[in-house]
């Protein structure tokens, strides 16, 4: 309990000859949102244990779970980036990653996004699906088309923007002189990324 | 009608001087909420825009009469800002937070258990009565007045899900984002309860995802208690098996918590349960006959 465990498993527990009670081996789980009021802890983590992409992640406070699809997803919010891992299954793909950006997401964070997922070789594609609520489509469009043109990005993008400030948004992609797919909702990015993949 | 937030809500911004607090304080108040109230420890006598800034919760509610709080504060002072306002007479307490440790948590509610209190969240977008009050973080515009409750676990989901009811002509008479911890002040089921009882509330939305047993929990109470149809989507179908997506609370551990077992649990409970986000709209007004 001091410690912020979420998981404590001593097994096996031993009773000595003298009669003390000894610990053999176990095993602990700590609370991450604990961490600040255990550094001693939280420098124990071992880098060379992690996913080296789920690591430079961590590093720019992206949430990103590498997983083993061929179809990338930037999105915001962690309920709707599950949703589209959902989607973009149901249209016949596997998702290569979890990747939520955030609610205040800025154009540094999508650069470095898009630096993560494409650090995975096995990406032939990458939806961003954004629900601008906080975060403005023209903020979140404008770190794309800066992003792309960094990042040198050279496997197909779809894009589906909705919520504030769309119409600027959508805007901003068209003319990029940049080759996006843009979805105009869930169910048309769905078949843009069958479509992507088949 | 409407649960929890009306037009006569009088609300403190507890962390209103900082970036997220003034710029949300400000948009709840463009949507007409009264926010007559903010709480930033060593600023009380400052001013945010003409919103009076206290040092205290207690002091606040003393000068102003507000019920409900909103809290933008750290994770690492948000549990007691929680019980601050708490102490200070708040009946409503929204908590944005996110990132606060789960053992603050359970020591909240262990406090706040049987005083009646209705605490919201944490790590939650907050909640909104279309065309009443907005007391959380959803953008207000793609609401809109109408007669379905809509309860989540997640934030932007949430905001696909109202988008969709809206752009059909579907509008909601309030929306909770309840939050995606693993210890969270209002579960599935005290929505339901509440939306049940509101004569303003024809149909209920609910969107779950991975991890927990709240799913299954709902499903039991709606089979039970609930008459008024419910349609549902969990998120989260492709998700591996003992990794935390983006949620504290989202992990399926030890094969439980999956969103198949969540999804045919309220499908036997009468539950209209859509597999694809892209089709929640359509089955709403498919269900509700709008």
């Amino acid at each position: 309990m001091a410690l912020d465990c979420s998981l404590a498993e001593i097994n096996p527990l031993v009773v000595t000859k003298s009669g003390n009670l000894l610990a053999l081996d176990a095993k602990l789980n700590f609370d991450d949102n604990a961490m600040f009021r255990h550094h001693d802890l939280a420098g124990l983590e071992d880098p060379t244990e992690m996913d080296p992409l789920e690591h430079e992640a961590r590093k720019h406070h992206l949430n990103y779970i590498r997983l083993s699809g061929n179809v990338g997803a930037m999105v915001n919010g962690a309920g709707l980036a599950m949703a589209t891992m959902d989607l973009i299954k149901a249209a016949g793909a596997e998702p290569a990653n979890f990747l939520d950006v955030g609610g205040g997401a800025s154009a540094e964070m999508v650069t470095n996004g898009f630096r993560i997922i494409l650090g995975d070789p096995n990406v032939k594609g990458v939806l961003i699906n954004i629900f601008g609520g906080i975060l403005r489509c023209d903020v979140l469009a404008n770190g794309v088309v800066e992003a792309v043109k960094t990042v040198q990005v050279k496997v197909p993008i779809i894009v589906r923007l909705e919520g504030t400030n769309v119409e600027q948004g959508r805007e901003i992609l068209a003319n990029s002189g940049l080759k996006f797919t843009v979805a105009t909702d869930m169910r048309d990015a769905a078949q843009k990324v069958a479509a992507l993949v088949g | 009608m409407s649960v929890l937030v009306n037009k006569e809500t009088r609300v403190v911004v507890q962390g209103i001087t900082g970036k997220e607090g003034s710029f949300h304080a400000r948009a709840c108040r463009d949507y007409g909420t009264k926010v007559v109230a903010g709480v930033t420890p060593g600023k009380g006598g400052q001013k945010m825009d003409e919103v009076p800034v206290f040092n205290t919760v207690a002091q606040a509610v003393k000068d102003t009469g507000a019920n409900t709080s909103l809290i933008f504060v750290p994770p690492a002072f948000a549990a007691d800002a929680i019980l601050e306002s708490a102490a200070a007479g708040a009946k409503v307490i929204v908590c944005i937070t996110e990132g606060i440790p789960t053992l603050d948590m359970v020591k909240v509610m262990a406090v706040l258990k049987d005083t009646g209190i209705r605490l919201i969240g944490p790590n939650c977008p907050g909640i909104i009565s279309p065309g009443q009050a907005k007391v959380g973080i959803m953008p207000g515009h793609i609401h809109r007045e109408g007669p379905m409750g809509l309860v989540s676990r997640s934030g932007t989901l949430t905001y696909e899900a109202v988008h969709q009811m809206t752009l059909l002509g579907i509008g909601q008479s309030t929306c909770v984002g309840i939050g995606g911890d693993p210890i969270i002040g209002t579960n599935f089921i005290d929505m339901l309860t509440l939306f049940q009882a509101d004569p303003a509330t024809e149909g209920v939305v609910l969107i779950g995802e991975i991890g927990g047993a709240a799913e299954e929990e709902a499903a039991a109470f709606i089979s039970k208690h609930v008459t008024k149809p419910v349609v549902a989507f969990i998120a989260g179908q492709t998700a591996p098996p003992g990794k935390r997506m983006g949620h504290a609370g989202a992990i399926i551990s030890g094969g439980s918590g999956k969103a198949a077992d969540k999804m045919a649990a309220l499908q036997a409970a009468g539950v209209t349960v859509v597999a694809n986000i892209g089709d929640l709209g359509a089955a709403v007004k498919k269900v509700m006959s709008y």
